[in-house]
């Protein structure tokens, strides 16, 4: 067996909340597998969104060890993370943060431009034709040329999907997707997710809503920093 | 990120805030204007100054009693004269000189002129008649006086154009007797209106042979010596052997200053060039407050954009691809300003060359690389701090930032 995608050993992370530390992360040890579907759920202050946060490689652990693809990233620079971010890891949020000046395209392009820099075989034309293909994917094509507040609160999460899948990512961390949809809405994101899976990406999905966690093959429930329940579904 | 990827961001940017940008701008447009149009005006008043030095006659060698130390610089009129120049100093430089085309002593004082009632207040002129070679005049009535009225110190006088106009009106002046202080003097010629040239009222002179202008002020010590070089490119050997004549007829000590066209213009433009970079310093006052102005505008902006900072740095943007993002709108902002600014100022400098052509203060063409090279700098050293804190940012705060 291939080593797992993603590997934390006794994961802590500490914040100062004023002169009160709170322990957001006790102990985490925690193995991912490729191509599993998780949901993240927990009462907030649970600790999952800076699970998420450090399995994004957007905040450092204090202590542990964290292997992405059997290599350990708990402590690599400040650069070395933006590119493992941007080459391994899309992130879909429940704002969606598009920048509303960029249409859709733009902003779907974006994480490329980036690539750009550490791959030079990123030309601007493929950076296009990488951009027409997620929007593709997501069915927004049609609405490249749109801005954000074009957009329905169901599109602008597309658009955001399209760009977190854009540069093809191992991990597709999603916090919150649906937070801001209705549920017919955010049943159509989630059937995106679905999908996606189905093509081979790793997701993992932070909810705080029980009913959407179902739709994950493995929950992990978090309360106090702790990992209270790791279960897989009987499907 | 490629470089052409991060101008298009930074244009984007400001497209998107169109307004800001625009005001942004202003400043640099009028810091980088205040500097090209305070060089020019700089650098027109020193074209203004050497045409009006070249119209005076090259060559010119101006010889004056005493020493003074400033090396090339204006002679001081009380310099103490250890001897006194004479008449018979300019014989022997007439005599023995190889390289002066012309010699001639002059004096120099205040004095009234009289015709039938009306009377003139004006400074004359005691010269031979090689002044007019001298000093390039040009008589538009009568003819200078020659050689011989010169040596032999005749009565005769040419009159500055506003004496002639002052006195004669339309009457014709040539061969009529006016009254030089206390002595009678036939009026010979007339000069062509010339004006005033570096202060100097030409129009209001009057000049006399050197010989009468001595008995007039009753005194054979000369003003000085004015001399006419055979060549711009002479010059120097002129002055050297000027100065070893005058060596020799003074006891061998050098006790006369001696001042060029050349030397006279290179103070001058020394001074104006001093000038106008004193002026472009000032106007670089102007320009910092449009430098602190981007900063400004720049802050605003970082804070304004701290969630894009977030989502930038999240899919992949290191801390150097926000700063150069930042900074590269803060160098656009003060390169497009200080474009702006430069075609306008440029404009308006042809502008005024246009209405008063004497005053040539059209911007020069070197002002160009300067002024770009003052945005760019501005933009550089007053956008680095913003973009510094841009880059600063921690990624997941950016993201949490409402």
């Amino acid at each position: 067996m291939n080593a797992p995608l993603i590997e934390l050993e006794q994961i802590n992370k500490t914040f100062m909340m004023g002169k009160e530390p709170i322990l957001a992360l006790r102990n985490i040890s925690l193995t991912i597998q490729e191509n599993e579907f998780i949901s993240v759920i927990g009462p907030s202050g649970s600790g999952k969104s800076t699970l998420m946060n450090v399995l994004g490689l957007l905040d450092q652990p204090d202590s542990g060890v964290y292997r992405l693809d059997g290599v350990p990233v708990q402590s690599v620079p400040d650069d070395e993370r933006a590119k493992l971010r941007n080459q391994k890891i899309g992130f879909v949020f429940q704002v969606f943060n598009l920048l509303p000046r960029a249409d859709a395209l733009r902003n779907v392009e974006m994480p490329l431009v980036y690539s750009a820099s550490y791959d030079r075989s990123f030309s601007k034309t493929k950076i296009r034709e990488l951009a027409e293909g997620a929007l593709r994917r997501v069915s927004l094509l049609d609405r490249m040329s749109h801005k954000p507040n074009e957009l329905s609160g169901g599109q602008r999460q597309r658009v955001a999907i399209a760009r977190a899948i854009v540069n093809r990512p191992r991990i597709l961390l999603a916090d919150e997707p649906t937070g801001n949809l209705d549920s017919k809405t955010g049943s159509e994101i989630l059937a995106l997710f679905e999908e996606l899976h189905h093509e081979g990406v790793t997701v993992i999905m932070v909810t705080h809503d029980p009913k959407i966690a179902a739709r994950a093959r493995r929950t992990i429930s978090m309360a106090d920093g702790l990992i209270a329940k790791d279960e897989y579904a009987h499907s | 990120m490629p470089i052409r990827e991060v101008f298009v961001l930074a244009f984007e940017a400001l497209i998107g805030n169109k307004l800001r940008a625009a005001l942004t701008m202003l400043g640099m447009i009028i810091g980088v204007g205040a500097v090209v149009l305070l060089v020019s005006i700089g650098n027109g008043a020193r074209n203004y100054v050497t045409s009006a030095f070249q119209g005076m006659g090259t060559n010119l060698i101006m010889v004056q009693p005493g020493r003074t130390e400033a090396k090339g610089g204006f002679s001081h009129p009380m310099g103490l004269a250890q001897r006194a120049i004479t008449l018979g100093d300019v014989d022997a430089l007439e005599k023995q000189s190889l390289n002066l085309e012309a010699v001639t002593g002059i004096m120099f004082g205040a004095g009234t002129i009289k015709y039938e009632g009306r009377s003139n207040d004006m400074s004359i002129l005691g010269a031979s008649e090689k002044i007019f070679d001298i000093f390039n005049m040009k008589i538009s009535q009568g003819q200078p006086f020659n050689k011989e009225e010169s040596d032999s110190g005749r009565r005769v006088v040419v009159l500055g154009y506003d004496i002639a106009k002052n006195l004669f009106g339309d009457e014709n002046a040539l061969g009529k007797s006016v009254r030089i202080n206390e002595s009678d003097h036939r009026v010979v010629g007339i000069f062509q209106k010339t004006g005033e040239k570096l202060g100097f009222n030409l129009d209001n002179i009057v000049i006399v042979p050197t010989k009468s202008t001595m008995r007039i002020f009753n005194d054979d010590k000369l003003f000085g010596i004015r001399a006419k070089a055979k060549s711009m490119s002479n010059l120097q050997e002129a002055v050297d052997e000027l100065k070893a004549i005058m060596r020799q007829r003074h006891n061998g000590q050098e006790d006369i200053t001696v001042v060029t066209q050349v030397s006279m213009l290179e103070t001058l433009n020394n001074l104006l060039g001093m000038l106008t970079y004193v002026l472009g310093g000032i106007a670089m006052i102007s320009m910092i407050v449009g430098g602190i102005g981007i900063m400004n505008i720049m802050l605003v902006s970082v804070t304004e954009r701290t969630r894009e900072i977030g989502i930038r740095r999240a899919v992949g943007a290191r801390r150097r691809d926000v700063l150069t993002q930042f900074l590269a709108e803060a160098i656009v902002l003060s390169i497009l300003g200080g474009m702006v600014g430069l075609g306008g100022s440029v404009g308006i400098t042809y502008l005024i060359y246009f209405i008063v052509p004497a005053f040539d203060m059209r911007a020069p063409t070197w002002i160009l690389l300067p002024a770009f090279l003052l945005s760019f700098g501005t933009g550089i050293i007053f956008g680095v701090w913003p973009a510094r804190r841009a880059a600063r940012i921690e990624t997941i705060e950016a993201l949490r930032y409402e």
